[in-house]
């Protein structure tokens, strides 16, 4: 198992391992441990296997390898894969076989990478437990009797566990970045538009992005470097320049004076448990002795971040959920085959059935935000304050580079912990989702084991598009903490 | 705004109207609890009444956007066999669907 892409090129180009016997060692590494992790919905080794003799020849033959040449991948089960079922953990999609490729996994395929299987994941990503997910929760590899977070619970465990050297997840109100806290991995989610959506499972599309899992800020980089950029296929997509993040890495001393680090004084005083606080005392710590100079911003809307978040998420969900049912694809009733239903009574059987209680919940929330009487008390009021909120981040990012904050209140919580009381596993994003509606990039760094043996980060927030801040400020955390040499016993 | 909100707006009737909307079906003992969660989560969203934002354009993507364009020619990604695939019945080239009427 390899820490880092870098050191896998090194070996296979040197010849002293193959991409094969390394894709083999990942599926024996899934095999021996998913049983109990259930990090995977379906694997797909046949596929991963081809690809990787087509590696290995191309290693032999000298060429240049692709950014992701070889490295082995869990994937979201949101991206749609040719071929390969894509059932965003939901009984509504158990079936689906997309017929095409999201753009990332076109150009994830062009570089080289290749696919282990689909990660678990909760039902439509609404969750940030994995337990909403209709194939089962996945298991916390630090500790199984915790939550993996969510909603890209899989992706975070089948990294942490070593089941995949790099993995895809999307980001709608902390969907990558608190798995990766949970796990102890690095998560990145970059700007609102960087990266494309298309082909991939709408959530909230305003607020949706995709995000990489891997053990080393360089490869998360990497990935994104590999998928991000313009694609004519969703408008969304920024056309603002994708930099060259791994030539800047080279080129960065690990010096951080003259770096400024704003610290959210909302933040600052919301309460958290003593191992995050702990944690983030030994970032501060460290950034300081490094040059970095804190500088306290305040963001007095983020109190309100939850509820804008939730209203503008669920009535989004509301919308893009309502293209399942159950006609073209998508779950079918039995007894909607039966010809004896009515043509609404066909769709709402099919709906019912073919979605969970969560995914109800928020579809439910999302048509009564957006309904007459009620769109400008709730939808359109929390359009406005995300308009206002993300205001009040341009203010803060003209006094500093970048945010350091906590990813969550806590380290990875119990399962069944918060299942039952929804707005407490709402307010569970709170450090998260205001970067969503601000369109900003985020990353989880890793930095310690705390009690129970869970893993503990932070989380580093920048201006639209200047994700190189978090890189350079990541890196040194990363150099001095180096978390990604802990392994989880699972 | 001047509309005075609370928890008692949602109610039954209410609740049915967006499963409505929803094409959702609710058993009586789902309706209860989703009434019961629902009113906790709109007493929370309540705070947003508090603030004030007069005169604030609502923010409905969070980047600039600018369009894509590209030239008018046909392009096939997928071949329609391919897309046909993932329909559950097909009868002479059309989606086959159950009896709704």
């Amino acid at each position: 198992m390899f820490d880092s892409v870098k050191d896998y090129h090194e070996k296979l180009v040197s010849g002293e391992i193959t991409a094969v016997e390394t894709v083999k060692s990942y599926f024996e590494k899934i095999k021996s441990l998913d049983g109990s992790i259930n990090a995977f919905i379906s694997i797909d080794k046949e596929a991963a296997i081809k690809t990787a003799e087509a590696v290995d020849v191309k290693v032999k033959s000298g060429k240049k390898l692709g950014l992701l040449e070889g490295v082995p991948f869990s994937i979201k089960d949101m991206f749609c894969t040719k071929g390969l079922a894509t059932t965003a953990g939901s009984r509504m999609l158990k079936d689906f076989v997309p017929p095409y490729d999201a753009s990332v996994i076109k150009k994830l395929k062009s570089q080289g990478g290749l696919i282990l299987g689909k990660a678990n994941q909760d039902e439509f990503a609404m969750g940030s437990s994995n337990e909403t997910s209709f194939f089962g929760p996945s298991l916390n590899p630090w500790n199984k009797e915790r939550v993996p977070g969510g909603s890209s619970g899989g992706s975070a465990a089948s990294v942490a566990a070593r089941m995949a050297m790099c993995s895809f997840g999307t980001d709608t109100g902390g969907s990558v970045r608190q798995p990766a806290h949970f796990c102890g991995t690095v998560g990145l989610k970059p700007t609102y538009g960087r990266v494309s959506r298309y082909g991939v499972v709408a959530f909230a599309s305003s607020l949706d992005q995709t995000g990489f899992f891997s053990l080393k800020v360089e490869d998360a980089f990497r990935t994104a470097q590999a998928v991000s950029g313009k694609d004519s296929n969703d408008n969304t997509t920024s056309s603002v320049e994708v930099p060259d993040w791994l030539e800047m890495a080279r080129s960065f001393s690990g010096d951080l004076k003259g770096k400024k680090i704003g610290l959210v004084k909302e933040y600052e005083e919301s309460v958290v448990d003593a191992a995050v606080k702990d944690t983030m005392d030994k970032a501060k710590e460290l950034l300081k002795s490094k040059g970095a100079e804190f500088v306290e911003v305040s963001l007095p809307l983020v109190k309100h971040g939850v509820s804008a978040y939730y209203l503008v998420a669920t009535s989004e969900a509301a919308s893009n959920l309502s293209r399942y049912d159950g006609v073209r694809y998508g779950h079918r009733s039995e007894l909607a085959e039966s010809g004896k239903l009515s043509l609404e009574d066909f769709y709402a059987q099919n709906r019912t059935e073919g979605f969970g209680d969560e995914v109800k919940r928020r579809i439910l929330l999302g048509n009564f935000a957006l309904s007459s009487g009620y769109y400008d008390a709730y939808y359109k009021k929390a359009c406005q304050i995300r308009s206002m909120i993300r205001d009040q981040y341009m203010d803060a990012f003209k006094k500093v580079d970048c945010i350091l904050a906590p990813v969550a209140a806590s380290t990875a919580f119990e399962l069944q912990d918060r299942i039952n009381d929804p707005m407490r596993k709402f307010l569970n994003d709170y450090f998260t989702v205001t970067v969503n509606l601000a369109g900003l990039p985020g990353l989880t760094i890793p930095i310690q084991k705390t009690e129970n043996n869970l893993p503990c980060g932070v989380q580093l927030i920048a201006n639209q598009f200047k994700e190189v801040e978090l890189f350079e400020v990541g890196q040194v955390l990363e150099n001095e903490f180096k978390f990604y040499k802990e392994v989880p016993n699972v | 705004m001047g509309q005075c909100l609370n928890k008692s707006m949602i109610n039954k009737e209410i609740l049915e109207k967006a499963a409505k909307l929803s094409m959702l079906k609710l058993t009586p003992e789902q309706q209860d609890k989703t009434l019961n969660e629902m009113s906790k989560i709109l007493e929370h969203f309540e705070e947003l009444q508090k603030v004030d934002t007069t005169g604030v354009e609502p923010l409905h993507t969070p980047v600039p956007m600018d369009n894509v364009w590209r030239t008018d020619e046909i392009s096939i990604e997928e071949s329609q066999e391919e897309l046909k695939s993932i329909l559950k019945d097909t009868l002479e080239g059309q989606i086959k669907v159950p009896q709704v009427v």
